[in-house]
């Protein structure tokens, strides 16, 4: 014969005030999660998934309006304060070029007026605070905050940029790993590098946030060290550090090519670089970039 | 589509950028703006082993006269040749 238990539980408020045993769980309704007592902290801790948690939460291009409208997987994610746990538990498709409404297949913007041209868009998940339905949107701004009324909480999921058409760039996500479909024109063609360090922004990687940019570089004429905008400023050598990212041995008529190269963007999509000879040229695709996605935020 | 230039003291492109670089490349140009253009796709320099093939028709003559004498194309000797000289 089987048996029912239930435990001392209580809304998300009532929980936060009651100050339990020591070692008693009592569930919290409202946000479905235990919380563990101690006898003398009102609230208790919540047993929950881990600071930060993102699963699933997809994003593609959609296979029918590829160059409009986003799809979003199912997962979950906790939201940008870890209060709670937010699930998505079907497929979403959202228009990045129409004014946000609720639901499927509906309008995803949450900028008034219209999508922007080689615009960069972040996409967030979004919780209803009446009951608690869960939807997607777009924002030029990493912290959302025109997403609409009623929706405290949110969750950056990833990002997305449209073409100087604005018509929305075609990319494959692997987890935290963006890959653009067609490598977009370079970011950097400059033929007067010298040894002095330059930086360099940055137009295919999330704007707003720090990122690790996936980069093909090339160089003729010199010796060039692509960096960080925090490191040290080191001039490139084939003998001692930091060594080099890419560049021409002296009497080689080559250039050569680092393929993938990654280098850390800061919130302003920046990085640096410097040459050991002056001019040199440097020119710099970006392939991809990896979004932690507001972990560690 | 808007590329972001950056001029030397004599006003020649000396970078092109796909977003504005603060204080050194805010002029906005359209991609085919023809001295742009001409910036981001500068004339391929000719190989060195190629350039002393067309220049020199003594040269051409005995990369001929090698691959007749070895049996291989002359192609097939100037890859040869440029692996060679890299």
């Amino acid at each position: 014969m089987t048996k029912e238990v239930q435990l001392r539980r209580g809304t998300t408020a009532q929980v936060f005030a009651f100050t339990g045993q020591v070692g008693e769980l009592t569930p919290d309704t409202g946000l479905k999660r235990l919380v563990l007592h101690d006898g003398v902290t009102a609230g208790g801790k919540a047993i929950d998934a881990a600071r930060g948690w993102i699963d699933g939460l997809g994003l593609a291009n959609n296979a029918t309006a590829p160059t409009t409208d986003i799809d979003i997987g199912r997962g979950q994610a906790r939201d940008s304060t870890n209060a709670t746990i937010m699930e998505l538990t079907a497929k979403l498709t959202k228009m990045a070029n129409v004014a946000w409404a609720a639901g499927n297949n509906n309008g995803g913007l949450f900028n008034t007026g219209f999508i922007g041209v080689a615009a960069r868009y972040h996409v967030f998940l979004i919780e209803k605070d009446s009951d608690g339905s869960i939807d997607v949107g777009f924002d030029t701004s990493q912290l959302a905050p025109n997403r609409p009324a009623g929706y405290t909480r949110y969750r950056r999921i990833g990002s997305i940029q449209t073409d100087g058409s604005g018509v929305v760039m075609g990319f494959v996500q692997h987890g935290d790993l963006f890959l653009w479909t067609s490598v977009p024109a370079l970011d950097v063609n400059d033929a007067a590098l010298g040894t002095t360090r330059k930086t360099y922004s940055l137009a295919h990687v999330p704007a707003g946030v720090e990122a690790v940019a996936l980069l093909n570089v090339y160089t003729a004429g010199a010796l060039v060290f692509v960096s960080h905008v925090e490191a040290a400023d080191q001039s490139p050598s084939i003998t001692a550090a930091p060594l080099l990212t890419a560049g021409n041995v002296a009497g080689v008529s080559r250039a050569t090519m680092a393929a993938h190269f990654m280098v850390k963007t800061n919130t302003s999509g920046q990085i640096t670089a410097r040459a050991d000879a002056s001019p040199s040229t440097l020119r710099v695709a970006v392939v991809g970039w990896i979004d932690q996605r507001g972990r560690n935020a | 589509m808007t590329r972001y230039v950056e001029r030397d003291g004599q006003g020649r492109i000396t970078g092109a950028y796909a977003v504005r670089q603060p204080g050194r490349a805010e002029e906005a140009l359209a991609d085919d703006d023809v001295e742009l253009a001409a910036f981001e796709t500068p004339a391929v320099p000719l190989n060195p082993v190629d350039a002393r093939l067309a220049a020199d028709p003594a040269v051409a003559g005995l990369v001929r006269a090698l691959a007749k004498r070895f049996a291989v194309s002359p192609a097939t000797l100037i890859d040869e040749i440029k692996a060679e000289t890299r």
